[in-house]
């Protein structure tokens, strides 16, 4: 059975819940089956031990729409476009003109705002041209969370984030978090649903310290009671029995807080861990709370995915669109670009760590009557990890930034080829990461998955 | 696979694990519930359990404990409000964050409101010791104690219960009594915590927490 099977919903058999001992035939069945899949595990328990680091998720999403051309899929501006106006003239010098940038051996132009990402070019796969099919910020959030066409603004797919504890998960205590952000998990067992954060402040709250706690003699006594204590809605309720549920939440929130992690998401400490986190992101602001506190759930194992909005404040639709669009890219880009130097501390190589960065759709080539640009649907994906081909697959229209058929298997314009779309990247992402892709029907782009994980 | 004397005795302790797992499983006391057992799967959509929106909680622990939690809205997101914006759906996960965050809420409820208990003269404007007679010393042996259990699961769980051997006291019993000696002149000194553990107790039950 796969990972993912393994991992999804069973509720026959687990609300099942019995007032008195209660051995019938297929609780008899049901034990001797457990007793040969523990025998069947037995002589393997080792090998399962042995393989404890997981691979490591993060998506960094940025809030508004953002502007491509000032980012991954930029014109160079000695060139005239007929549908498209770089607006250089409305920007500071700066955000002007992009940079040639080395990917797979190609050299491919990165945004003027993308300078605190060069450094990782070396493990970077952008997707472009994706056909976002909406301009409606809420549909399009869904659609890019889950790669799966929404229903109007409700979520049908699970979030990317939930799929990658799903495949990868270890027993870590947080699995899957998401930090100001929704999360979506339709077909995962519960404990692969995300700890949701409404700031990344609030991790604090949720490993630290119970607040207003009773003696410790009374809050263990207080333990045994809830332990003990018999729940009389349970015989009705499908699924995981509630008592159960929190049994775990209580234990996993006991654990937390006998590892005394949250030192470690303290970053005005005067510690060397904290002093060097401060050096490396912008910690006064969200961009650096929210990707520090990622890849600190990541380097601490609480957590396998991590889910974060990075930057929102990018729908910018009139004349702030010159100044705020590319500073505020740059913000995000340069948190980032400190998260990826941070986990790559550990992991130089990304050989147990993919970060996608993404938006919900991208912004009008031409700049509107107000000086701002509106939404648009050509939009890109970045990767950076080391299961895809490195370098650039698919295009948007050179002249117009409009949408234009590719080549599945080398990425290049063809008009015999398919139009990207979020299920073909995320199909091909989570294919590579060791997930099951049948459900976002399209096949994966197999020529760009370097490699497969098993999960 | 060669059939050996080990292969036989691991299979043989692998049944026996299996047959001792499933009679850990059940209630040992023989406890008859009278209703019928649900089988999961017949239980329409609608009519499971489901626990309760942030919202539902803080007006539950509200109305429970007579005090407003002071953090609700600060963590009301985190516990499952839609902003109705980017999420359309109430969050009704137990999750470890839940499990977390309404912890904290009963703790800082339950003992205010405990505390707001001990300096009320009027036993029918209290809430958490309403039958408890002698306020000063709280005593956890006192023989108004079972009444008091009795009234608190009336009030958070809705469960009006005759009998004080009744098991669904017990472990709250053991939680107002355990290592205390009813013959120690001091035992009273931890009667206010006490109490606030049992409130707690009660509002981070699954009866509590779910409908």
């Amino acid at each position: 059975m796969s990972k993912r099977n393994r991992n999804k919903l069973h509720s026959a058999g687990l609300g099942k819940h019995q007032c008195g001992p209660h051995l019938d035939r297929r609780a008899l069945l049901q034990g001797a089956l457990g007793g040969a899949a523990m025998y069947a595990l037995w002589p393997i328990r080792p090998l399962l031990a042995q393989d404890s680091d997981g691979h490591r998720f993060v998506a960094c999403f940025l809030e508004g729409g953002w502007d491509v051309l000032l980012a991954a899929d930029p014109r160079d501006p000695s060139g005239s476009y007929e549908g498209i106006d770089l607006g250089t003239d409305r920007l500071a010098a700066e955000f002007r003109d992009p940079r040639p940038v080395s990917m797979g051996g190609t050299e491919h132009l990165w945004g003027p705002t993308m300078l605190a990402l060069e450094p990782h070019a070396d493990l970077a796969t952008f997707f472009r041209g994706i056909n976002m099919n909406t301009v409606s910020h809420d549909t399009a959030r869904s659609y890019s969370h889950t790669g799966r066409q929404p229903a109007g603004a409700l979520a049908r797919g699970d979030s990317i984030g939930t799929v990658a504890a799903a495949v990868h998960d270890k027993g870590s205590l947080l699995p899957n978090t998401a930090i100001s952000i929704p999360s979506f998990n339709r077909d995962f067992d519960n404990r692969f649903s995300a700890i949701r954060m409404n700031n990344p402040r609030e991790i604090r709250d949720l490993i630290g310290p119970t607040r207003n706690a009773l003696s410790e003699g009374v809050e263990g006594l207080l333990n045994q009671a809830l332990e003990d204590a018999y729940s009389c809605v349970s015989p009705a309720y499908s699924g995981r029995l509630p008592e159960d549920e929190l049994r775990i939440s209580r234990d996993r929130i006991r654990k937390l807080q006998e590892q005394d992690v949250v030192a470690r998401f303290d970053f005005n400490a005067d510690t060397p861990e904290m002093n060097e986190i401060r050096a490396l992101y912008p910690i006064g602001d969200s961009t650096g709370l929210s990707t520090a506190t990622a890849a600190q759930l990541l380097r601490t194992g609480l957590s396998t995915a991590v889910t974060t909005r990075v930057r929102g404040g990018l729908d910018t639709h009139r004349g702030e669109w010159a100044v705020q669009q590319p500073t505020r890219l740059v913000e995000a880009f340069e948190a980032i670009g400190a998260m990826i130097t941070h986990l790559r501390d550990d992991d130089p190589n990304f050989e147990r760590t993919t970060v996608m960065v993404y938006s919900e759709f991208a912004r009008t080539p031409k700049i509107n009557g107000d000086g701002g640009r509106d939404h648009w649907f050509a939009d890109s994906v970045m990767i950076f990890g080391s299961t895809l081909k490195t370098g650039v697959f698919g295009s948007s229209n050179e002249q117009d930034l409009g949408l234009i058929s590719v080549n599945t298997t080398t990425g290049l314009p063809d008009e015999a080829g398919v139009q990207l779309k979020p299920e073909h990247v995320m199909a091909t992402l989570v294919q590579s990461l060791g997930g099951d892709p049948s459900p976002y029907r399209e096949d994966p782009l197999s020529a760009w998955i370097e490699k497969e994980l098993t999960p | 696979m060669i059939w050996t004397k080990r292969v036989t005795a691991r299979f043989a302790a692998a049944i026996v694990c299996s047959f001792l797992a499933f009679g850990c499983s059940g209630k040992s006391e023989g406890y008859a519930d009278p209703r019928r057992i649900v089988d999961p799967e017949e239980v329409p959509e609608t009519k499971r359990i489901r626990r309760l929106t942030a919202d539902q909680f803080f007006a539950a622990l509200a109305v429970a404990t007579g005090q407003q939690w002071d953090d609700a809205e600060q963590f009301a997101a985190t516990l499952g409000r839609p902003d109705f914006a980017e999420v359309t759906v109430e969050g009704r996960e137990m999750s470890v964050g839940f499990a977390k965050l309404a912890g904290d809420g009963a703790r800082e409820t339950c003992r205010r409101a405990v505390e707001f208990d001990r300096d009320n003269g009027d036993p029918a404007s209290r809430v958490i010791l309403r039958r408890i007679n002698d306020m000063d010393s709280l005593d956890p042996f006192a023989t108004d104690v079972g009444e008091n259990l009795r009234y608190l699961l009336l009030r958070f769980h809705g469960v009006y219960v005759t009998a004080e051997d009744d098991r669904r006291l017990q472990p709250w019993f053991t939680l107002l009594q355990d290592g205390l000696d009813p013959n120690d002149p001091g035992r009273a000194a931890q009667g206010e915590e006490r109490w606030a553990a049992v409130c707690t107790g009660l509002a981070l039950h699954p009866d509590f927490l779910t409908y």
